[in-house]
């Protein structure tokens, strides 16, 4: 009989693999803030941008998912933006517009908007 | 859309570069501290560059060296971008399985990968931002803003429930208990009861059947720090509960939260149903011989329930008044039995010290508050936002470092904590470290983590009167000195902020305010009084200026505001005359105009609209 430990640590393993698969492994994944402070600044509206191109065949291999808030209250929506090779990028304040953009220059245009990430 | 087709934008630009997994593009960044060197690091490299070449994977894979990232009693280290992966204790042969198994084949390697990390503080490398998280550490809100909420995985991957896991592996339910009274944990809902001194009483308590309850009724105005936690991370409060019904032997719990937060709710109900399905919710958790559910009770939002005896009540489908203490609820609480209650934010400490250990959580924070608090902070603050501090940050940290200083240049009068049962803090106690006996010996008080930021332009008698008027229409009405108390003062405050008060108005006020706070039952009309209490204290000259002197100093009270003009600059252009919707300023064209006070209305477009500087408010 495994210990409570030890059947904790083979489904960590497991979750670790399946994030891995589904999450990790990918070479972009775009992450949109979601909590009721963020619904409340426009969040919805870049994710529904995002869930459409995606079932209109776009951003293929792009992981998108959802997180709580991190507490920037002034900075939201912010959307997190990891590609590979590169360290992540937080754009703040943003919008479907300002989305878009970030998807052509960025994700498949590689530069980053640097006037829209989180600053000092 | 026609204009950006997304799909060609992407075959257009990567060129072919395709985005499955076994290609994806990294980093591998190697420590090159001096102590992870003397372990080897020089030869890792080397094996790591020798064997990204062999697998052609030289140009997919960046090898870097970095400076020494602090982990030299697990050297050699290595992390991987964009992963996020970080190995320690590595040999130079583990370069082949490194290269061969997780930049190849796409599996991590386990066994390497580096659990040892405090799990706090995870964030601060993700966001770049370091004025605003670089005071700060979070560990109940280590993964929010991280982590999906919605995927048990991303929680058990983190070591997620891992505390659960040990108690119920290797330690008895009084070593749980013993291991949160050695860390100092005290009650995050304000009061700052010590967590395991109450644990242990709910433990001791004769009864066969016992509960343990999460008080997540935020009701506090401009209070988010449980929605926040909740909404970023439900599976730590969970874990949090398991871990306390274990300790003090109870097989069920309840979340107490209010039906105004439905995302929290819909989280919970999420993170709840997926426990469920691994086992770490129901009979026989994890395998062990302990079972435990946890349930959610729906509030209806009356502030009082979140007194302890009043929610209890309105779990028990009763209407949500308290009662007196003792019994305490950790003898006598819900249907009766022994009930552990505790805020979201204490439930979501104990995974950390549970992971961490009571020692390290112990050497955060001052002498009697240990680890850390989280706040909301609003107003005037140039970053508004929700932040984790250690126990002994000062207010100046909080306000300047963090928060980026007052916003629009102008100078802090003013810090409220606790919201409508704390008080005001003066910008000259700017210093006083953030602990609950500190702040409780200028008058405020720790509170649940609201954190208000006031500048010149706040009238505090304005604010105390704002306060009121929320606990005025909160009471429940048990109490006559809380029902007709709180009530009475609010006429006062309602007097001196219209300008009809008399002088013995303040000590009415004063004395009305001890006799509210010394003669009621609960906690919500004991510190009702506290935010009159606390700026008649501080700000007396403010009160006196509106009672005496009709004038409130802010300009905020409207009824006190007088505009006028001042005779010397204005050169009768008119444009006030214009602008003025009820025609009360007078004068020839080229001479000094005139305000017909009894008739001006305080909008202040005068004032607005003078490109001379002549129309004076005060």
């Amino acid at each position: 009989m495994p210990t409570p430990f030890e059947k904790l640590v083979s489904m960590r393993n497991e979750a670790i693999v399946r994030l891995w698969e589904t999450k990790y492994g990918r070479a972009t994944r775009i992450t949109v803030g979601a909590a009721t402070c963020e619904h409340a600044a426009g969040s919805r509206a870049i994710w529904e941008l995002l869930e459409n191109i995606k079932s209109g065949g776009g951003l293929e291999g792009v992981y998108i998912n959802h997180v709580g808030c991190v507490g920037r209250c002034d900075m939201e929506p912010m959307v997190e933006v990891v590609r590979a090779r590169e360290i992540p990028v937080k754009y703040v304040k943003m919008n479907p517009d300002k989305m878009r953009r970030v998807i052509k220059d960025h994700i498949y245009g590689g530069s980053v908007i640097e006037e829209w990430t989180l600053r000092e | 859309m026609a204009a950006l087709s997304l799909k060609n934008g992407h075959s257009e630009s990567s060129g072919g570069e395709t985005l499955a997994p076994h290609t994806t593009q990294r980093v591998l960044a190697v420590c090159m501290g001096p102590n992870c060197v003397k372990k080897g690091a020089r030869a890792l490299f080397d094996n790591l560059r020798r064997e990204l070449s062999r697998a052609h994977l030289g140009d997919d894979v960046h090898l870097v060296e970095t400076g020494c990232r602090g982990l030299c009693q697990r050297g050699p280290v290595i992390h991987v971008y964009p992963d996020n992966i970080t190995y320690c204790r590595l040999s130079p042969n583990d370069a082949t399985r490194i290269v061969q198994g997780h930049l190849v084949s796409g599996r991590p390697l386990v066994d390497k990968v580096s659990h040892a990390d405090r799990i706090a503080n995870r964030c601060c490398w993700l966001f770049g931002d370091a004025r605003f998280f670089g005071k700060q550490l979070r560990l109940t809100l280590r993964n929010c803003g991280v982590l999906d909420p919605e995927n048990i995985d991303e929680y058990l991957a983190v070591r997620g429930y891992e505390g659960v896991a040990r108690a119920l592996t290797d330690m008895t339910p009084q070593q749980v208990i013993d291991e949160v009274k050695k860390s100092g944990l005290r009650g995050r809902g304000g009061a700052g009861y010590p967590t395991g001194l109450k644990w242990q009483m709910t433990r001791d308590a004769p009864g066969d059947v016992k509960y343990v309850i999460c008080n997540a009724d935020e009701g506090d105005p401009g209070a988010f720090m449980d929605r926040s936690a909740i909404e970023g991370d439900p599976h730590t409060i969970l874990a949090g509960m398991i871990t306390g019904g274990y300790a003090i032997g109870a097989h069920q719990g309840y979340i107490y939260i209010r039906a105004e937060y439905p995302l929290a709710v819909r989280r919970l109900e999420i993170a709840i149903a997926q426990a469920r399905e691994r086992g770490l919710l129901g009979k026989k958790i994890l395998g062990s011989d302990f079972d435990f559910d946890i349930e959610i009770r729906l509030g209806a939002g009356a502030f009082v329930c979140g007194e302890e005896t009043a929610l209890i009540h309105s779990i028990e489908g009763e209407r949500g008044t308290p009662r007196p203490r003792p019994p305490y609820p950790s003898v006598e609480g819900l249907w009766g039995c022994p009930t552990c209650i505790n805020n979201v934010e204490t439930w979501a400490n104990i995974p950390v010290i549970m992971i961490d250990g009571a020692e390290w959580f112990a050497s955060i924070g001052t002498e009697k508050s240990k680890g850390t608090k989280v706040f909301a902070v609003a107003g005037k603050v140039r970053n508004t936002g929700l932040i984790e501090v250690p126990m002994g940050t000062t207010l100046r940290e909080i306000v300047y470092d963090v928060g980026g200083g007052i916003a629009g240049g102008k100078s802090l009068k003013a810090i409220q904590t606790g919201g409508p049962s704390g008080g005001v803090i003066p910008a000259n106690y700017i210093d006083t470290p953030v602990d609950y006996e500190s702040l409780k010996s200028i008058g405020s008080i720790m509170g649940s983590g609201g954190l208000i930021v006031m500048d010149e332009d706040t009238c505090m008698v304005d604010v105390a009167k704002y306060f009121l008027e929320f606990t005025m229409t909160e009471s429940c009405g048990k109490c006559t000195p809380c029902r007709e108390g709180t009530k009475r003062m609010y006429e006062i405050m309602e007097r001196i902020t219209d300008g009809r008060a008399r002088e013995q108005d303040i000590d009415l006020l004063q004395e009305l305010g001890e006799t509210v706070r010394s003669a009621s039952l609960c906690g919500l009309g004991q510190t009702a009084p506290n935010p009159v209490l606390s700026t008649l204290r501080h700000f007396h000259d403010e009160y006196i200026a509106h009672v005496r002197d009709k004038r409130c100093p802010a300009g905020v009270c409207s009824k006190l505001i007088m505009y006028s003009i001042i005779l010397d600059k204005c050169v009768g252009c008119g444009a006030c005359a214009r602008k003025c919707p009820v025609s009360c300023i007078s004068g020839e064209p080229r001479k000094p105009h005139k305000i017909d006070q009894s008739r001006c209305v305080k909008c202040g477009e005068c004032l607005l609209n003078c490109k001379f500087d002549a129309v004076l408010k005060g």
